[in-house]
């Protein structure tokens, strides 16, 4: 039997979290300000994905803690950090590519589409978990938290648009919709979590 | 809807984990249906029912009943 966790499990979470940010900022700049070439730069940004792994960790601590940590969710986390290790490499590789061979036609095509393969592959992770998950009731709260991320997308896009419009916003790339939608999610559980 | 879970529960001195590995649910789910957060579905509510052989009836309540505890 596992150790049972103990309420300080919850907080490092959060904390890891923070510091994925951090490290992904530094990482930023530390490839925008130094000429690291290819090799380096694609360390860089593995390792600061990589911190995803001690989120996962916390997050499963946090999860056993509260009593829902199921199969399902483990093979999600995992499918997570796959996918964000597979995006990165996928956004590395199509950039790096873009820059230095100057592709054209189906080769630009696909390398376009490159860094989409992470990005679908979380997407699918998601899916999965809702028909994997065979908890009724975590079940319930995954699928809600999912219509409040699909609603907050929706008005935001519908406001952003049309404010984008008429000029009064920056144009936005139609990829920032996964990230929006993840954020959403992160807020409905956030909110689950105050309420509860 | 009331139910009387946690009265049964803590007749049988089971913890919501320990119901929870019994129902094959999570310990959250466990809390959720005590506190009546959440009605189970009728398939996890015949396995409840089966567990503590009872009739469903006699752990869910209707409102106007109450649960009485």
């Amino acid at each position: 039997m596992p150790p049972i966790p103990t309420a300080r499990s919850r907080h490092p979470v959060l904390l890891w979290c923070l510091a994925f940010c951090g490290a992904m900022g530094v990482a930023g700049l530390i490839v925008h300000k130094f000429d690291l070439g290819w090799a380096g730069t694609l360390a860089i940004m593995l390792t600061a994905t990589s911190m995803t792994i001690p989120i996962v960790r916390a997050a499963e601590r946090s999860a056993r803690f509260e009593g829902n940590l199921s199969p399902a969710m483990r093979r999600y986390n995992r499918r997570m950090v796959a996918g964000s290790l597979l995006y990165t490499l996928g956004l590395f590789l199509a950039v790096y590519a873009y820059k230095n061979w100057e592709p054209t036609g189906a080769l630009l095509w696909g390398l376009a589409l490159l860094p989409a393969a992470g990005a679908l592959a979380m997407v699918a992770a998601m899916a999965r978990l809702l028909i994997e998950e065979q908890d009724e009731y975590l079940r319930l709260k995954l699928a809600q938290s999912a219509l409040f991320g699909t609603g907050a997308l929706l008005v935001l896009a519908t406001i952003w648009g049309f404010l984008e419009q008429f000029r009064l916003v920056p144009h936005v790339p139609a990829w920032a919709a996964i990230p929006v939608f993840v954020i959403a999610i992160g807020v409905s559980r956030c909110l689950s979590w105050a309420r509860a | 809807m009331k139910n009387r879970l946690k009265l049964l529960r803590a007749e049988r001195d089971w913890s919501q984990g320990e119901l929870a590995t019994r129902l094959g649910i999570s310990r959250q789910s466990v809390n959720a249906i005590e506190t009546g957060k959440y009605d189970p579905s009728l398939p996890l509510a015949f396995r409840i029912a089966d567990l503590f052989a009872l009739q469903i009836e006699d752990i869910f309540l209707r409102d106007e009943e109450g649960a009485g505890e």
